[in-house]
């Protein structure tokens, strides 16, 4: 009995002992590894130029163009890989959406590591030019050897991309937003298939013609059955529920900020004042222009709120027969169509001016000079008059140059396909969001309220009023 | 007096029973909502007023498998799910043996240090973790895909809870009977604590599954893109392809779903075998 418990005990000191070395080989791997990893800290490797098997010089492109997109930048780049002479090869990543991109530059460029090209919205080009992580075009744009002609680049597109006097990107993938409409229930309506709304007074009259009501079976136009509806089944019966009475609608809408944007400028507002320290989204026209957008919904009655892409599906199942959206969704929508499309550019008020999204493509400027050259000499092809005109016309986002809008194969495009006359047509006025480092905070401040404008009972004013309070407090923020 | 006791059962148990169903119903139909969809033309699955498809259409599946390389993204999501299943199997049983039955210093302040980990969200890590994986030259590897998953908290945390509750008579029989630190792990702890294994197996293994935003973060080729990635093919800035969205969405979660219900049994036994009475 005494001799087992000694043993016992004796093997725990032994285990006490085991204990001991298991610590130790712990401090010494725990040590191994830090070494090791301070060993790989040891400042990032030059970063040298990389070549293709075939000896050409590789300039990677991160982009966000999914899908359709995807496939005709692709195929552009692979034409230009094989005739340029430079020995330029161009590799495209596809990185996600752009919020992904966004996420992906700023650790890419922190790491010291970015891509040589990317697209990039210009308060992105304005952070990162901050950062002097971004190279200026303006050397390359006024070259001899490998300059363009600035006169040609679209005016506003091309202040669009200026920084203090400078650029640093260039204009890559614009779009602009449209009102698509069905043709079949135009005609339904007694309107003309071929005469789309042209102003805001207009769109209204449209939409309440097209605000249909269907009974026994057939369709009844004119607005003025809403009110013989309300008066046969009492107030507020209108729209009616269930299956008994189809409702076709004038228009579907989700709110979107970009939207409400447009309006104001029609109206000949402003977002931001011009040295963008003071928020206008109060000013009376764009509480004006925020008074037409409730209206379509809570006075006029034909516009149906929805979310996400209903408004887009809605449009499609032909149960409402006006959309606004981007001029790139024509795309998507052509492929489901059981009825003619109709594609015009958005009504207006005082100023026929569209707010432009999308991206341009900045050169980074952490690698060697001839590597910048090249990314610029990709560039430069690619916005280049027929190239610009052959994404515009694969893609419908707006060609860069002025000289595109003249070229045959916008041309013939436009004989072709007459709905592509919105992106194609050089506009009489172009607006963009204000560039301002905090404009992602103010946007979502506006985005806040134009959901607000449809959903509460507030009055726009009411709205307007505390969400400019709200940007006012972001951008003094900013400027100090 | 019998009968109405009987009768009392039985109306409670049809309430508990209503919920039940109520509850499997929310949770089947996003399911069948995704099969269903996955049946219909590109122009029924976009309308929301359509239940049924008029015909059921099984080309989009074929589609939906031959629109992206689905094949090597099945390989590397098997792949890097298992690979971090089992390293992260190793690493929080370790350190929680560690953490649960041996004293050495700074202990306590390491778990809270590792308790804090749990507060930090993802999206915070994403930059720092980019940087370090690039100066250790793993971007664009699978190593950056699967190392930094190999560990993580919360199994840590688990195991660790479920060790203290294991009686400690059993940690002083087998060292009384000469059982070494190691051998008490892997022959008492180890095969005691399948619940809990299975569960963190199961939860690292769907999140590999699943996970997004990691692949596209840090690697910039398709050889090495997930199931998940793939599946964001089909919506684009201009709208999505449900129906192609669905079906290819119905074959990535089978494998997971086949899975689950082969390790749900291993689930149940696990739990009958922790029982140990004090």
């Amino acid at each position: 009995m005494g001799m087992k418990r000694t043993m016992a005990i004796k093997s725990i000191n032994k285990n006490e002992y085991a204990g001991e070395k298991f610590r130790l080989v712990a401090i010494v791997i725990f040590l191994l590894v830090t070494l090791l990893g301070s060993g790989c800290m040891c400042g990032p490797k030059k970063k040298m130029p990389q070549y293709t098997a075939d000896g050409k010089l590789k300039i990677v492109f991160w982009h966000s163009m999914a899908g359709n997109l995807g496939k005709v930048l692709n195929t552009m780049v692979d034409e230009f890989n094989k005739n340029n002479k430079d020995n330029i090869f161009v590799k495209t990543e596809f990185i996600g959406e752009y919020a992904m991109l966004n996420q992906k530059i700023a650790a890419a460029v922190f790491a010291e590591i970015p891509p040589h090209i990317s697209q990039v919205y210009e308060t992105w080009t304005l952070q990162l030019k901050n950062e002097n992580a971004v190279a200026e075009l303006d050397r390359f744009i006024d070259s001899k050897e490998v300059g363009i002609d600035r006169n040609d680049i679209v005016p506003a597109l091309l202040k669009n991309v200026t920084i203090d006097g400078k650029i640093y990107s260039m204009p890559f993938n614009k779009s602009i937003p449209v009102l698509y409409y069905n043709k079949r229930l135009f005609k339904m309506a007694g309107l003309d298939p071929e005469k789309p709304p042209v102003t805001w007074d207009q769109y209204i009259e449209y939409g309440k013609k097209l605000t249909m009501i269907e009974k026994k079976g057939y369709f009844f136009s004119d607005y003025t059955n809403m009110a013989d509806y309300e008066k046969m089944n009492g107030a507020g019966s209108f729209p009616p529920n269930g299956s008994q009475n189809k409702v076709i609608w004038g228009n579907a809408f989700i709110s979107d900020p970009w939207s409400f944007e447009n309006c104001i400028y029609q109206n000949g507002g402003k977002i931001l004042s011009d040295d963008g320290k003071t928020a206008l989204i109060n000013s009376p026209e764009a509480i004006e222009a925020a008074n037409y957008v409730v209206d379509k919904m809570k006075k006029h009655r034909f516009a149906m709120r929805t979310s996400g892409r209903e408004h887009q599906n809605e449009f499609i199942a032909q149960r409402a027969a006006m959309f606004e959206g981007t001029i790139v969704s024509k795309l998507f929508i052509q492929g489901y169509l059981e009825f003619p499309l109709g594609v015009a550019t958005l009504p207006y008020k005082k100023i026929n001016t569209s707010v432009l999204s999308g991206t341009n493509a900045a050169i980074f400027s952490c690698f060697s000079e001839a590597e910048i050259l090249a990314s610029w000499k990709f560039i430069k092809w690619f916005t280049d008059t027929e190239q610009t005109a052959r994404w515009a016309v694969e893609t419908t986002y707006m060609p860069v140059r002025k000289s595109a809008y003249q070229t045959e194969t916008v041309k013939n495009t436009l004989k072709k396909d007459p709905n592509m006359k919105p992106a194609l047509t050089m506009l009489e006025s172009i607006d963009f969001e204000p560039q301002v480092a905090s404009w992602f905070e103010c946007r979502s401040i506006l985005s806040k309220a134009t959901e607000a404008l449809t959903l509460s009972d507030k009055s726009p004013k009411e709205i307007l009023d505390a969400a400019a309070a709200e940007m006012n407090e972001v951008l003094a923020l900013e400027a100090e | 007096m019998f009968k109405s006791i009987q009768m009392e059962e039985r109306v409670l148990k049809s309430i508990i029973h209503v919920f039940l169903i109520s509850g499997a119903i929310t949770m089947l139909a996003p399911f069948i909502w995704m099969i269903l969809t996955s049946f219909k033309t590109k122009k029924e699955a976009l309308d929301s007023s359509i239940i049924f498809p008029a015909q059921w259409i099984f080309g989009n599946y074929t589609t939906a498998w031959n629109s992206a390389p689905f094949f090597q993204y099945f390989l590397n999501t098997i792949f890097v799910a298992l690979v971090c299943t089992i390293m992260q199997l190793i690493t929080s049983s370790l350190a929680a043996y560690a953490f649960s039955h041996m004293n050495f210093f700074g202990k306590e302040w390491m778990f809270g240090i590792l308790m804090g980990t749990m507060m930090v969200p993802q999206q915070v890590l994403l930059v720092p973790n980019y940087f370090i994986l690039k100066q250790l030259g793993w971007l664009n590897t699978f190593l950056a895909l699967i190392v930094p998953w190999s560990a993580g908290f919360f199994g840590i945390f688990l195991l660790r809870q479920f060790f203290l509750t294991l009686p400690k008579d059993l940690w002083d029989a087998a060292r009384i009977d000469g059982c070494s630190r190691f051998k008490f792990f892997y022959k008492i702890l180890i095969p005691l604590s399948t619940a809990p294994l299975m569960t963190i197996a199961i939860f690292t293994f769907v999140g590999n599954w699943n996970s997004f935003l990691w692949p596209l973060f840090v690697t910039n080729d398709q050889k090495f893109y997930t199931l998940q990635v793939g599946l964001s093919n089909f919506s684009q800035s201009e709208g999505t392809e449900w129906h192609l969205l669905m079906a290819a969405s119905t074959f990535c979660v089978l494998p997971l779903i086949i899975m689950f219900f082969m390790a749900q049994k291993q689930f149940i036994q696990g739990i009958a075998h922790t029982g140990s009475k004090e």
